[in-house]
């Protein structure tokens, strides 16, 4: 290629920024012509040079890359080595061939680093020869690294293999347990546990986190049988294996004394300083409960932090619920710290007990704000009707908006009490809009005569805000007594009471007769969020009377309406609309252009595939590009399942 | 009175993004700004945005898709939405033990330098300065460093950021008390006048700092600005995924002249994005240095 040509030229430079911006450049145009002269680069001294280079091998790829960066594993330039070996990892999958012979390298250098590349291969072709290595090489590093990356590789083949270099030194042992773990064989099981007889105590340790990582319910008998005679930090690590192993449930699966044991030793692994520990033994303890449990549990939430922490709290928090309603939970919700009334109060939220709420609301007035939000948020999901004294008085006395708003939600949604509408009713005048709106929701679901003669006076006011909330009331409410303060509502002087107005009638759209002239006078309307509202209304309540109405709307000024207008026609595919739309194709916002498209396209038919047929798409718009295609494949499919 | 609440209690409320929805701003986003959202952050997306789908009158995501690519308001809708996906937080002396290594080790050898050569031109390059405060935190400590020596040399720093908005509140210079909380007393009183409750930047340091809105993933953009003996670039690159990273990092070195410096924050590091640099560890900070 020409490109290439100067690309080489240019690499031949002696000037540092040219050498960069030429390497970069034979990466994007990937000139494997190049190869061998960028690969002399990554002995350059400009630390820019190099990284443009290995940039640009990586990109091109393939074996002649890799052919050129085996050589230079030879070198004595350090920084150029790592950077082939880094090569090499990357690309080695595109080329195992070339790789493996360097693992009978006679330089046992050269054979470490073999071992290593050959790992990132993800090919089984490697694993027979670093079978071989790992049980035949004469070098301890080499057979180290064999074992590194047959994990890696993580195929079930090697798992004999490794099994026997079980038998090798320490320093390797530790690398084929790795293996094994994450290879998971179950043939390894017995290979893991017999070789703990004669392993240091490291190892031992590592193989119990090895065999809990691998599952295998195998291993759980031998684990157990170790726990007495371990001392406490293997004894904890041996708790993380079983849990691990059985996951809390299965718990239930050892006998009664087993399980008595395990709980003894689950609460002293409580006070490991291995995080994972701890979890295992939470975890074990949320199936096997008790007092001392959920007391020592409680006990590590409220030393966490609530942001750092999140996952940890969340699992102790599900834990805790599973213990159930103890003491330890009852005097944790009355703390004066208030992380673990926290805690406590999340717990208590999905315990499955019937005295929970009225332990929540004895706790209610004893807190501070924060924790009263989170109780009465939690309470508006557990009480009942029981409860009622007490969300009125949380009416009366409390000033906090969010706890308002829980207590709005009860008393109005869940439990429909005529007696607390006029409190409610207060509330629409607070100073707080989302206060306001959930006393509105709430008045709304108690309804009845009373809340009706109130939602009348508003509706009268000269405030604005009254009349809105009214409005969406009666529209809420669906009482045909309504109907023509919503009519009137109609003419409102303000935009967004009409907008609101306009909503509540879309309810009685199968009366046509009645509704349609009122959605027709509100298309004129000078704001064009209520010509959008009613656009999509007709587009909602469809029939045959709206058509014209949605005709002259695509000729709205504003091309939203237009693009509602365009989906509802589409929706309903109208194969009148057709000549209307077509024009919108030539539109100069490539929104209703595409909107067009796809209503075309939903619409389907000779006239609308034409069309489709007819536009000019330019690869620069592939949006518009991508509509038109999918609108003409659409029509296609209809047209072949006509 | 211009909507009362009726924006949210319109019946039919619960805009929730779709993953094809989700996936299509995404990647809009990323391709606008380089900045890769998060799965973990769709939800955090959703909550932000649905107040403006709702205040603009759409139905759903992808419609809103739509407006920001079609609609006349997209260039500001396009702002507001890089305002959602991105924090502004910064403040006057951010992180102290690393502005005391550019004072006293990166200023002083590119001053030493420049003298030496005669040439007293001095650039430097505030990559993603949010409010200002960090441009003029440099501006402050290149006065305290050349003192009378100032106005012999031509001294300029360039600040940019993506948000239209943040800049605007930068050229103002206008700041409050929390902002400065880090800014030693003496420096207050020689580059600030107070007014009232707030403290306004004095004009002479203004004329240091050149704001300009860039896109750091807009390669073009990018290469016209000045090359720069030194870049600061802190608490930016976080919102980059990987390949952004390596294109932006790499466009720096391609920026600044030979020896010259950059800086990022103090959590980041170029670890796997690029070895063109030379990281030099100082106590408290480790400064990244082109070769010479
Ligand atoms: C957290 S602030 C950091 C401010 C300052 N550098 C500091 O460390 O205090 C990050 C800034 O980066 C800007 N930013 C994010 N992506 C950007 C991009 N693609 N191009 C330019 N600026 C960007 C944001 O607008 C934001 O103001």
């Amino acid at each position: 290629m020409q490109e290439c040509k100067s690309i080489i030229e240019r690499l031949r430079i002696d000037d540092n920024e040219v050498l960069r911006e030429a390497a970069f450049e034979a990466g994007e145009a990937r000139c494997e012509e190049a190869v061998p002269l960028l690969a002399g680069l990554l002995q350059s001294s400009n630390l820019g040079v190099q990284e443009a280079a290995d940039r640009a091998l990586r990109s091109i790829g393939g074996r002649s890359v890799i052919q050129a960066a085996i050589p230079l594993l030879r070198v004595d330039d350090a920084p150029a080595r790592n950077l082939a070996m880094d090569i090499l990892r990357a690309l080695a999958a595109q080329d195992v061939a070339s790789l493996i012979p360097l693992i009978r390298d006679t330089d046992p250098d050269i054979r470490i680093f073999a071992a290593d590349i050959l790992g990132a291969t993800d090919n089984p072709a490697a694993v027979p020869v670093l079978c071989e290595a790992l049980l035949k090489d004469p070098e301890v590093n080499v057979r180290y690294q064999a074992a590194v990356s047959l994990g890696a590789l993580a195929r079930p083949e090697a798992a004999p293999c490794l099994n026997k270099a079980m038998e090798d030194e320490e320093w390797v042992q530790y690398s084929v347990i790795e293996a094994l773990s994450k290879i998971k064989q179950s043939s390894s099981v017995g290979a893991l546990v017999k070789a703990m007889s004669h392993t240091s105590d490291l190892v031992t340790s590592m193989i119990i986190d090895a065999l809990g990582e691998m599952g295998n319910v195998k291993a759980v008998p031998m684990l157990l049988k170790r726990l007495e005679e371990s001392p406490t930090a293997l004894r904890n690590k041996i708790v993380k294996a079983v849990v691990r192993i059985l996951g809390g449930k299965s718990l239930q699966l050892l006998s009664p004394d087993e399980r008595e044991n395990l709980k003894v030793y689950m609460l002293v692994a409580l006070e490991d300083e291995d995080l994972e520990v701890q979890d295992a033994a939470i975890q074990g303890l949320a199936f096997a409960g008790g007092e001392r449990a959920s007391e020592a549990v409680l006990k590590i939430a409220s030393r966490l932090d609530a942001d750092q922490d999140q996952e940890r709290l969340q699992q102790i928090v599900r834990a805790l619920a599973q213990i159930g309603l103890t003491s330890a939970l009852r005097s944790g919700l009355l703390s004066d710290n208030p992380d673990e009334a926290r805690v406590a109060v999340l717990s208590l939220a999905i315990v499955d007990d019937p005295s929970v709420p009225q332990v929540l609301i004895d706790a209610f007035w004893k807190h501070s704000r924060d924790l009263q939000r989170l109780i009465i948020e939690t309470l508006s999901k557990v009480a009942g009707p029981s409860s009622k004294a007490f969300f009125l008085d949380v009416l009366d006395r409390h000033e906090d908006g969010k706890v308002l708003k829980s207590a709005a939600y009860v008393l109005g949604q869940k439990l429909h009490l005529e007696d607390a509408a006029d409190k409610l009713f207060a509330l629409l005048e607070h100073k707080y809009d989302d206060v306001k709106e959930a006393g509105l929701e709430a008045c709304i679901a108690i309804g009845g005569p009373h809340v009706n003669a109130r939602f009348q006076e508003f509706y009268a006011s000269a405030e604005p805000m009254k009349r809105l909330m009214a409005v969406y009331a009666f529209g809420r409410m669906g009482l045909a007594e309504h109907w023509e303060s919503l009519k009137k509502a109609l003419h409102d002087e303000v935009p967004d009471i009409r907008k609101v107005a306009l909503e509540a009638i879309a309810g009685m759209c199968w009366e046509s007769d009645a509704w349609l002239p009122l959605l027709e006078d509100r298309l004129r309307d000078e704001s064009r969020d209520v010509r959008l509202t009613a656009i999509d209304l007709m587009g909602r309540c469809y029939g045959r009377e709206v058509i014209p109405f949605l005709l002259t709307a695509l000729d709205d000024e504003d091309d939203w309406v237009k693009v509602r207008a365009l989906d509802a026609l589409g929706a309903h595919q109208e194969r009148e609309a057709v000549p209307r739309v077509v024009p919108l194709l030539q539109h100069a916002n490539r929104l209703v252009v595409i909107k067009a498209v796809e209503a075309l396209g939903n619409i389907g038919g000779t006239s609308a595939f034409r069309a489709l047929l007819d536009i000019s798409t330019s690869e620069d718009e592939p949006e518009l590009q991508q509509a038109v295609e999918a609108s003409i494949a659409k029509v296609q499919e209809a047209h072949e399942g006509e | 009175m211009s909507s009362l609440f009726s924006k949210t209690i319109t019946l039919g409320k619960e805009l929730k993004v779709s993953d094809a929805e989700f996936a299509q701003l995404r990647d809009f986003i990323y391709q606008q700004c380089g900045i890769y959202v998060a799965d973990n952050r769709k939800y955090l997306l959703e909550n932000r945005l649905a107040n403006r789908l709702k205040h603009l009158n759409l139905k759903n995501f992808a419609e809103y898709y739509y407006y920001l690519q079609y609609d006349a308001g997209r260039k500001e809708e396009l702002n507001r939405l890089f305002e959602v996906i991105t924090t502004n937080e910064t403040s006057f002396y951010r992180n102290p033990p690393q502005l005391q290594v550019f004072q006293d080790q990166i200023l002083s050898d590119v001053l030493q330098a420049l003298r030496k050569s005669g040439q007293r031109k001095l650039r430097i390059w505030s990559a993603g300065c949010s409010t200002g405060e960090e441009p003029y935190t440099m501006a402050m400590i290149i006065a305290e460093v050349l003192k009378t020596e100032l106005a012999s040399w031509d001294v300029r720093i360039t600040a940019n950021d993506l948000s239209e908005r943040v800049l605007e509140s930068a050229r103002r210079g206008v700041y409050n008390e929390y902002t400065l909380r880090t800014t030693p007393k003496e420096i207050l009183a020689r580059y600030f006048d107070k007014q009232d409750m707030f403290y306004n930047v004095r004009p002479e340091l203004k004329k240091l700092i050149l704001f300009h809105q860039i896109n750091l993933s807009d390669m073009t953009q990018v290469k016209r600005v000045e090359r720069s003996q030194i870049i600061f670039c802190r608490n930016v690159i976080i919102y980059f995924d990987d390949d952004m990273k390596k294109k932006v990092i790499g466009s720096f070195y391609d920026n600044l002249l030979p020896g010259g410096y950059l800086i990022i924050g103090h959590s980041e590091s170029l670890h796997n994005i690029s070895r063109a640099f030379k990281p030099i560890h100082y106590p408290g900070a480790i400064i990244y240095k082109k070769e010479e």
